[in-house]
C-alpha cells in the first residue's frame, strides 16, 4: 500500500489517508483480504501521529471497508460488486469538483468538458 | 541504585578546593579556642559550622537553581537528608576536636546544638529568598548582637539548647520547603559558577527595582555616547549601571553600622565595643568594595565607543576611586567612631589600609575588567578562594600585627602607603596588558 | 478517551498587574500529542510550568495526573519529563555524569534508550556540560526527559533550537515513544511548520486565554477559504454572513474569505453574490490567525 500525506495541504491527515484508501480499494489495487500497515508502522512511514491514523482506519471500519480480527492486522473487507460501483462512482464524482468549478470560471461547457474528458482518457491528447 | 544528591555535590572542585582550604584554619582556630575556655570554644564551633553550612548552602543552591531540580522526585527530601547528615558528622568533629584540646570542660552537647544550628542557618542563608537578602545582615547582626552579649551561650545552656533546636528546625524546614525550590527553578542558575553570591535582586517581589535598573542601564549607554568620551564622564558613566543592587547590601550594612557604631558610643559603657566596632566597619568595608564589583555590564560597556586606551583608563580610574568613594559614604560614622574611640584610630586605620589594597584583587576575582564573568571557571573559583582567603588572613594580620613589628604610626603610615601603592602599581601593570590583548566583548576566550 | 492528564478550571494566574493566565479551563487527556500555541507571550510557558506545580495558580483550580498541583508528589513527578525552554544543568559535570546522577532518581530509567537516544541525538557523554552549545543542552534535556519513560511529557520550544536534521529525528521520535510508552506528549512552540505532522491535539493560548482546544483535524475541517470571483456585479465591501470568520475583499469583484465550514452553504452564497467560489482548506499556518482572533472575540 502506497500512501502519501502533505500535512500542510490543509486537508485534514486523517480525510487524506481516508480518500486514499478508499480510492485504492476502488480501483482494485487493495483486494479483499489484503493486510493494511499497523498504526505503528504507518505512522514510522509517513512521520504522522498515531491517533490520527487509528482514527482514519476506525472510520472505515466502521463504513465497512476495513475489517478488525483479535491479535491480527487489519485487512479489506470483502464487497459486493454494486456497493464497490457505487464507491468508484463516488470518488470520482468527488475528485471532479474542483474541474467543474474552474470549467464554470472559464464558461466551458457540460458538452465541451464532456469532450475535453473523454478525449484525455482515451489517451488522444497529451 | 545509591543515590548521592547532596554528597555526590560536594565532590566538584569547588568543594574539594573549600575543604582543603578550610579544614587546616578550622581545626587551629578550633584547638585554639579550646585552649582559651569553653565559652570561646563554642563561639568558634558555631562560626566554622556556620562556614560549613553556608559552603552546602551555596552548593545547594548552585543544584536547586537547575532546571531539572523541581521536577525531580523525592529530590528535595534526598537533599535535606544528606544535609542534615553531613551537618551532624561535622558537629561531630568539631566536637571531638573540643574535647581533643585542653578545655577543661569542653560544653561538647552545647557546642554540638549550637554547631548544628549555625550550621543549618548558614545553609537556609543561601538558599532562601529572605536568606539571600539578609545574607549582608548577617554578618553585622552578629557582630551586634555579640556586642550587647559578651558571652551569652555558656552562661545559659539550658535556654541554649531548645533555641538551637528550634533555630535549625527552622532553617532546614524554610531551606527545604517547596516554596523555597519553586523559587529557585524560577530564578535560573546563578549568573557564573563561581563561589559566589548574587541574584537576590531578581527576587519575583523586586520588580521595581529590576525594571529601573533594566532601563538605567541602556539610557546610560545612549547617554554616555553623546557626552563626549573623557575619563572623568566615562567613570561616571561606568558607575551609574552598577546596579542598585550593588549598593542596597552596601547601604544596608552601613545602616546596620549606624546603628552598631553609634548607639553604644552614646551609651560608652559596654566592654570591647570599640574593638568590635573596629571589626564592623572592615566587614562593611569590604562589603561594599566586594559588591561595587558584582557584575557589571560588558554590553553596555561594549556598545560604548571607546579606544582601547580609554577602556583602560575609565577601569583603572574606576579602581582608584572606588574606595574612595565609600570612604566619603562611610566617613561620618567612621567621625563619630574616631571621637568615641582616639585609641582605635591607628587599628581602623590599618584595617582599612589592607581592604584598600586588596580592592584591585577583589576585582580581579568579580570577573574580567571588560565585564561580565570569567569563562574560565576554574580560574575564577581559585581566584575568590585564594583572594578570600588571603584577605582573611592578612587583615588580623596586618591589623595586630603590625605594630609589633613597627612601632612609630608614621613609618606605619609609610609602609601602609607603599603596600597601597605597590597594590596599584601592579593592578595598572596587569589591566594594560589586559586591554592589550584580549576582547573587549564578553570575557575570555 | 484515556486518562485525564491535566485538568484546570478557573486557573487564573497574576504577577502584579500583569495577568498571565486568564480564566483557563482545560482537560488534556492521553494518550496524545498536544500542540500547545499561541503567540509570544500569551502564557504557553506558564501553563506548562503550572502542570508541573512550579507555579501555583492565583485563582482556581490545576490538577496534574488526578492530583492537585499544590501537592504533587514523587509518585506524579517521577511520571513526568519535562524539557524547559532554557534547559540548565550542573556545569562542571559531564553529560555522561548528570545523566547517572538524574537517573538515580526515577524508577523507570531505561538505560537502552539513553544510549540510543544520545545515538540519535548525536550527544556526546563524555563532554562537559558548562561547554554544551544551546542545541546540546536541549539535546541533553530532551534525554534526560524521555528516559524515566514518563507517562507525560512537556516540552517548552524544543525544537527551536535544533537543526533541520536534528529536528526531523527528534519528532519521529516523539510518534515512537506516544506509542511505546503510550505518553501524553505536550509540546509548546511557534513553529507551526514542524509540529503539524505530529500533533494531533491543539491548544491555543491568546493574552492567556484558551483560544482553541480542538483535534487538529476537526479544526481543519471546521475553516475553509473561500476564493471569491464575482461573475457580473461588484462584490459587496463587506459580507454580512454569519459563517464568514474573515474577509479581505481585494478588488471590486475579488475576495478572501475564511469561512466557518458549519453553517456555510456555497451554492446559495454563489447564487445570492453571482460569483464563483472555489474553496480551498487550510494548514495549521493558515489557521493559526483564525484561532488567535476567536481569542480575543
Amino acid at each position: 500500500m502506497l500512501i502519501t500525506i502533505d500535512v500542510h495541504s490543509g486537508v485534514p491527515a486523517y480525510r487524506q489517508l481516508l480518500d486514499q484508501i478508499r480510492l485504492q480499494v476502488a480501483a482494485g489495487r487493495l483486494r479483499p483480504g489484503d493486510e493494511i500497515p499497523s498504526t505503528r508502522a504507518l505512522s514510522a512511514e509517513l512521520g504522522l501521529n498515531p491517533m490520527t491514523i487509528s482514527r482514519a482506519y476506525a472510520l472505515l471500519e466502521e463504513e465497512g471497508l476495513l475489517e478488525r480480527r483479535p491479535g491480527l492486522p487489519l485487512v479489506v473487507r470483502a464487497r459486493s460488486g454494486a456497493t464497490s460501483a457505487t464507491a468508484r462512482g463516488a470518488q470520482f464524482t468527488r475528485a471532479l469538483g474542483p474541474v467543474a468549478s474552474m470549467a464554470r470560471q472559464l464558461g466551458i461547457g457540460g458538452k465541451e468538458a464532456g469532450d475535453a474528458l473523454r478525449r484525455l482518457i482515451d489517451g488522444n491528447e497529451r | 541504585m545509591r543515590r548521592r544528591a547532596f554528597l555526590r555535590l560536594l565532590e566538584r572542585p569547588a568543594g574539594i578546593a573549600f575543604a582543603a582550604l578550610f579544614t587546616p584554619a578550622a581545626v587551629i582556630t578550633l584547638f585554639v579556642a579550646g585552649l582559651r575556655g569553653p565559652s570561646r570554644f563554642v563561639e568558634a564551633a558555631g562560626l566554622v559550622c556556620f562556614f560549613v553550612g553556608a559552603f552546602g548552602g551555596i552548593t545547594l543552591t548552585d543544584a536547586a537553581r537547575c532546571s531539572f531540580a523541581w521536577t525531580l522526585p523525592r529530590y528535595r527530601r534526598a537533599l535535606l537528608v544528606e544535609f542534615a547528615f553531613c551537618g551532624a558528622v561535622v558537629c561531630a568533629l568539631v566536637t571531638l576536636i573540643g574535647a581533643v584540646s585542653a578545655a577543661p570542660s569542653a560544653p561538647a552537647l552545647l557546642a554540638a546544638a549550637v554547631g548544628f544550628a549555625a550550621y543549618a542557618v548558614g545553609g537556609a542563608l543561601f538558599l532562601t529568598p529572605e536568606g539571600s537578602l539578609l545574607f549582608p545582615f548577617a554578618f553585622i547582626a552578629f557582630v551586634a548582637w555579640r556586642l550587647w552579649t559578651p558571652a551569652p551561650v555558656i552562661s545559659a545552656p539550658l535556654a541554649a539548647m531548645p533555641v538551637s533546636a528550634a533555630v535549625s528546625a527552622l532553617a532546614i524546614w524554610s531551606a527545604f520547603s517547596s516554596r523555597t525550590f519553586r523559587w529557585s527553578a524560577l530564578l535560573g542558575p546563578r549568573e557564573d559558577g563561581r563561589l559566589m553570591w548574587n541574584g537576590w535582586p531578581t527576587m519575583p517581589w523586586w520588580p521595581r527595582l529590576r525594571r529601573r535598573r533594566a532601563g538605567g542601564r541602556r539610557r546610560d549607554a545612549a547617554r554616555a555616547r553623546y557626552v563626549g568620551t573623557s575619563v572623568l564622564r566615562g567613570v561616571v558613566s561606568s558607575y551609574r549601571p552598577i546596579r542598585a543592587n550593588a549598593w542596597l547590601p552596601a547601604t544596608a550594612g552601613l545602616s546596620m553600622f549606624y546603628v552598631a557604631a553609634v548607639g553604644p558610643n552614646a551609651l560608652g559603657s559596654i566592654p570591647r565595643t570599640g574593638f568590635w566596632i573596629a571589626w564592623a566597619i572592615f566587614i562593611v568595608f569590604s562589603l561594599m568594595s566586594r559588591s561595587s564589583y558584582g557584575h557589571h555590564s560588558s554590553a553596555s560597556r561594549a556598545a560604548l565607543p571607546w579606544s582601547r586606551r580609554h577602556h583602560l583608563a575609565v577601569a583603572f580610574a574606576r579602581h582608584l576611586g572606588d574606595p574612595f568613594v565609600i570612604l566619603l559614604v562611610l566617613s561620618p560614622a567612621l567621625a563619630a567612631f574616631a571621637v568615641g574611640n582616639p585609641q582605635l584610630l591607628g587599628f581602623v586605620g590599618r584595617g582599612i589600609a589592607v581592604i584598600v589594597v586588596f580592592f584591585p584583587a577583589f576585582q580581579w576575582a568579580a570577573g574580567p575588567p571588560t565585564g561580565g564573568p570569567w569563562a574560565d571557571r576554574g580560574v575564577a573559583m581559585i581566584l575568590t578562594l585564594s583572594v578570600g582567603m588571603a584577605f582573611l588572613l592578612a587583615l588580623p594580620l596586618v591589623v595586630s600585627g603590625l605594630p609589633l613589628l613597627v612601632t612609630s604610626g608614621a613609618a606605619q603610615a609609610v609602609v601602609l602607603g607603599l603596600l597601597v601603592a605597590g597594590s596599584q602599581v601592579l593592578n595598572w601593570r596587569r589591566l594594560k596588558g589586559y586591554f592589550a590583548t584580549r576582547d573587549l566583548v564578553g570575557g575570555e576566550p | 478517551m484515556g486518562e485525564m492528564i491535566f485538568e484546570a478550571s478557573g486557573l487564573t494566574k497574576e504577577f502584579g498587574e500583569v495577568t498571565a493566565l486568564r480564566d483557563v479551563s482545560l482537560s488534556l487527556r492521553g494518550p496524545s500529542i498536544i500542540g500547545l500555541i499561541g503567540r509570544n507571550a500569551s502564557g504557553k510557558t506558564t501553563l506548562l510550568r503550572h502542570i508541573v506545580g512550579l507555579q501555583l495558580p492565583t485563582r482556581g483550580q490545576a490538577r496534574t495526573l488526578g492530583v492537585a498541583t499544590r501537592s504533587l508528589q514523587h509518585e506524579q513527578l517521577a511520571r513526568i519529563g519535562v524539557v524547559p525552554d532554557a534547559p540548565t544543568f550542573m556545569r562542571w559535570m559531564s553529560v555522561g555524569e548528570q545523566l547517572r546522577y538524574l537517573s538515580a532518581f526515577y524508577p523507570r530509567w531505561d538505560m537502552e534508550r539513553q544510549s540510543s537516544l544520545a545515538g540519535l541525538l548525536e550527544l556526546d557523554l563524555h563532554a562537559d556540560v558548562s561547554g554544551l552549545s544551546t542545541g546540546s543542552a536541549q539535546k541533553l534535556a530532551i534525554v534526560a526527559a524521555l528516559c524515566p519513560r514518563p507517562d507525560l511529557i512537556l516540552l517548552d520550544e524544543p525544537v527551536s533550537n535544533l537543526d533541520p536534521i536534528a529536528r526531523d529525528q527528534f519528532l519521529k521520535l516523539l510518534l515512537e515513544i506516544v506509542q511505546e510508552d503510550r505518553a501524553t506528549i505536550v509540546i509548546s512552540s511557534h513553529v507551526l511548520h514542524d509540529i503539524e505532522s505530529t500533533v494531533d491535539w491543539i491548544v491555543c493560548l491568546n493574552n492567556g486565554t484558551v483560544a482553541a482546544d480542538a483535534a487538529l483535524d476537526d479544526l481543519k475541517d471546521q475553516y475553509a477559504e473561500w476564493r471569491v470571483l464575482a461573475r457580473t456585479r461588484d462584490l459587496p465591501d463587506r459580507f454580512a454572513d454569519a459563517f464568514v470568520v474573515r474577509q479581505t475583499v481585494m478588488e471590486p469583484r475579488r475576495a478572501r474569505l475564511v469561512v466557518r465550514t458549519a453553517g456555510a452553504d456555497l451554492r446559495a452564497f454563489q447564487a445570492a453574490h453571482d460569483a464563483d467560489v472555489e474553496a480551498a482548506p487550510l494548514n495549521l499556518q493558515g489557521l493559526f490567525p483564525i484561532l488567535v482572533d476567536n481569542g480575543r472575540h
